[in-house]
């Protein structure tokens, strides 16, 4: 297994990731309207995809941890957030560029781009709620429960496009667009897929390490209290 | 009579003009949006690799010290 994280998914990602956006650079036909600025799709679709899943992840963590407490929960929970933070902000970007040349702006405050917005700022709320609680048990309830606040908006992004009148285009099935155009996403799909597993698993063991260090070794963790403080320098030197 | 033909010649000319200049309908060009979005995507990727690698876990290499 350890082999395989090291060596078979990142071989499989460059393949698959590399394969995907050749396919979509030039192979895919350009798009009938949009040209080739639509071969923007095969990177923004799959990072949105990818963040939406690590943020269903971190979800699904966040419950499992309430339910049955366990650090491997609460760090899969922070690597996902963390993870799934990175796509959904790259997702946001490639998305405002292709914004530009196809409705004139980076940014509007269509239903669909506002509802991101509110996600990515809610997950990084929830980081920025981690690095503040120093308690391992509590940052692990509370971060757990505003995961559970944070998804909510999950589903709220992904159907905002159906429910709301919006600029951005409501989601395509293999039905409705070329054969061609439908290749390339797939592979680059899988490809960021797999992509974001091998992030997960670096950023889990990561995120892993650092609870055990922590409960292991509570009274080598840095305090607030200045005289808590002085009586750790102390026992250092 | 000939004045108003030939109006319409030279509006018909202009419309037609126009419609050259804006092509097929499709958007033209664009590629440096393209490679803006898969460069600043890949860095990105980069960028966070190279923080997992920085952050890695390094208790194995300290207990063999």
């Amino acid at each position: 297994m350890d082999k395989f994280v090291k060596w078979g998914l990142p071989a499989l990602t460059l393949g698959l990731l590399g394969w995907g956006w050749w396919l979509g650079l030039a192979w895919a036909p350009p798009d009938r309207e949009m040209g080739d600025v639509q071969r923007i799709m095969y990177v923004h679709v799959p990072l949105q995809w990818m963040a939406m899943l690590a943020m269903f992840i971190n979800f699904v963590a966040a419950v499992t941890y309430l339910m049955r407490q366990s650090w491997k929960t609460d760090a899969l929970a922070e690597s996902a957030a963390e993870v799934g933070l990175l796509f959904g902000t790259l997702g946001m970007i490639t998305g405002a560029i292709w914004g530009r040349p196809t409705w004139g702006v980076y940014w509007s405050w269509d239903p669909r781009l506002t509802s991101e917005a509110i996600l990515l700022v809610a997950y990084t709320g929830y980081l920025v709620l981690r690095r503040f609680v120093e308690d391992p048990e509590k940052r692990a309830v509370w971060s757990a429960v505003v995961a559970i606040i944070g998804a909510i908006n999950l589903p709220i992004v992904w159907f905002s496009v159906r429910w709301w009148r919006s600029l951005h285009q409501t989601q395509s099935s293999p039905k409705t667009v070329d054969p061609q155009m439908v290749l390339p996403l797939r592979v680059a799909a899988f490809g960021m897929l797999a992509l974001m597993v091998l992030f997960l698993v670096h950023r889990y063991r990561i995120a892993l390490a650092e609870r055990r260090a922590e409960v292991a070794l509570p009274e080598a963790l840095p305090t607030d209290d200045p005289a808590l403080r002085a009586a750790q320098s102390s026992k250092v030197a | 009579m000939i004045a108003l033909t030939s109006l319409t010649s030279v509006s018909s000319l202009m419309v037609l003009a126009q419609a050259s200049s804006v092509g097929s309908g499709r958007l033209v060009g664009g590629w440096g949006y393209v490679g803006a979005c898969y460069g600043i995507t890949v860095a990105a990727f980069v960028l966070y690799s190279v923080s997992l690698w920085a952050r890695r876990p390094r208790a194995a290499s300290d207990s063999k010290e």
